[in-house]
Parts: C-alpha cells; sequence; structure tokens
C-alpha cells in the first residue's frame, strides 16, 4: 500500500503571541490523490498571510507537477501577501532533482539545513 | 518498432487518479526485482505519472474504450542498464515529447503553473520517442542505471 499524502503545520510565536515564523510539513506521495487530500490545507496555511514559511518537503517520497503547481501558487500569494517561502529539502534527492529540472530552485529558496531555512525565512 | 520482449512485464489500465497508483505499484515492484536503483526507478516513476495525468487531464482518458498498456523492458548496454517504458493508449494522437514550453521562470510571478510535466519527462528520460502507429500513441520512455550495487 502506497503511503498518502499527509499536512501538518508548527507555529513558532513571538513573546507577544504573535506568529514569528510557520512551519508546514508536507509527507507522503503528492500526486493527484495526494494533492486533493492536502491542496486546499496547503493554501490556508501558506498564502492567507503574510509570515515567513518553511516548507518542508524532506518526507515526500513522490513529487508529481500538480504538487509543483500548488507550491508555485501559495509561494506567489504569499510573496504578493509580503510573506516569504523557504523550502527545506535535507537529502532527499528525487524531490531537488525535479525542483531543479523544473526551475522552481531559481524563484524558492531552497536549503538542506533547518537552521539554514529559519535563518532565509526570517532574513 | 520492434515487438516488446516475450517476458517483459506488462499492464494495462483504465487512466484514473486511482489507477496512477497502481501503475506505480507495478512499476516499483518490477524495477525492484530487477536491481534498478531508487533514483533512476523514482525519475521513471515520476514520468510514467505525468504523462498518464496528461492523458486524464487533456488527453481525453475518460472517453477511452480501449485501455492504456504499459510495457517495462530491461537491456544490458555493458557496464550500465536501461529501464524502458512503454505507453500505449488510443486517444487521439498527441506527441508529448513535442510539445513547447516557454523559459524556466526568472522570478516567483512570471513561473508559469502548465507545462511541467512534460518538462520533467525531457529532463529526466535519456531515451525518449513518440510514433503514432496506427490508430494508437506509442510513447517510449527510457533511463540508464548504474549497475553497480
Amino acid at each position: 500500500m502506497m503511503q498518502t499524502a499527509s499536512i501538518r503545520s508548527d507555529d513558532v510565536l513571538e513573546t507577544d503571541g504573535s506568529i514569528k515564523l510557520r512551519k508546514v510539513v508536507l509527507a507522503g506521495r503528492l500526486d493527484m490523490l495526494g494533492m486533493e487530500d492536502i491542496a486546499l490545507k496547503l493554501t490556508s496555511l501558506t498564502a492567507i498571510k503574510p509570515l515567513p514559511v518553511i516548507l518542508d518537503l524532506r518526507d515526500v517520497s513522490f513529487l508529481a507537477s500538480i504538487g509543483i503547481r500548488s507550491i508555485i501558487s501559495s509561494a506567489r500569494a504569499l510573496d504578493q501577501k509580503g510573506g516569504r517561502m523557504v523550502i527545506l529539502l535535507g537529502d532527499n534527492e528525487l524531490v531537488k532533482a525535479t525542483l531543479e529540472s523544473t526551475g522552481i530552485d531559481d524563484v524558492i529558496p531552497m536549503v538542506a539545513d533547518e537552521d539554514q531555512a529559519e535563518r532565509d525565512a526570517l532574513a | 518498432m520492434a515487438p516488446p520482449q516475450p517476458d517483459a512485464p506488462t499492464l494495462s489500465i483504465q487512466p484514473s487518479p486511482q489507477e496512477l497508483r497502481r501503475c506505480s505499484e507495478w512499476l516499483t515492484d518490477h524495477c525492484q526485482k530487477e536491481a534498478v536503483p531508487p533514483g533512476p526507478t523514482g525519475k521513471l516513476d515520476l514520468c510514467l505519472n505525468e504523462v498518464l495525468a496528461n492523458l486524464i487531464d487533456h488527453g481525453g482518458a475518460a472517453d477511452f474504450t480501449c485501455p492504456v498498456d504499459l510495457t517495462l523492458e530491461l537491456a544490458d548496454c555493458g557496464d550500465r542498464g536501461l529501464a524502458t517504458l512503454t505507453i500505449v493508449d488510443a486517444g487521439p494522437a498527441f506527441d508529448p515529447l513535442g510539445a513547447s514550453r516557454g523559459p524556466l521562470p526568472r522570478s516567483l510571478q512570471e513561473a508559469e503553473p502548465g507545462g511541467l510535466g512534460l518538462l520533467l519527462v525531457n529532463r529526466f528520460m535519456d531515451e525518449r520517442s513518440y510514433q503514432r502507429a496506427g490508430d494508437r500513441n506509442v510513447l517510449k520512455l527510457g533511463i540508464y542505471f548504474s549497475k553497480d550495487p
């Protein structure tokens, strides 16, 4: 049985309770069925408020173009609102190659290291 | 067009989002049995998914009266192996390898979300061919892999 897609988020708060940084973690298989399950939540978590967002793809086993389209749309909406998205890849070589082949690495920052992702998102 | 190897694994499907996963399981199972490494297997799986998704989204797959036929063939090329996937459908003539797409984006605002799937096929596959054979589209996608463990 193939692993399905999942999404969860974790907010880092300022002392006054406002959101300093949002971490959105995707996992599993981001194909047609997978994106049906998570696309709306991805948009609501990343494209509504002008926040620094780390999109963590370290546990994504399969990223189809339908998933890339959803990421582009969210990153673009976030950018228009004044937020910023950074993609965290770890050592996920297939997802890295997929994003690089489509040129997305030139328009959304991609990093391997979690600390670097935080620094870049908050820069 | 050379006939497929007689013992090559085959699968016939009616394209749908659910069937895409069955295709992936079929492909990855056979690649694993034949010791194709995970990297090339993942790329071949992704390209199969993109071609079938394109049939579902744009190729009128819902109206297909004939299934889409898949065949996986492995060839020995000296120090490398070659995994070739043949995808045959009875939809309208369409060469996915000839589909053009603009340059890669320079900014997020000009990033064009469409056409990425076929771009991946052209980038990831080492061998690609398309032929209209009678009333069928015949697409062959191949990727080389190292035989070293």
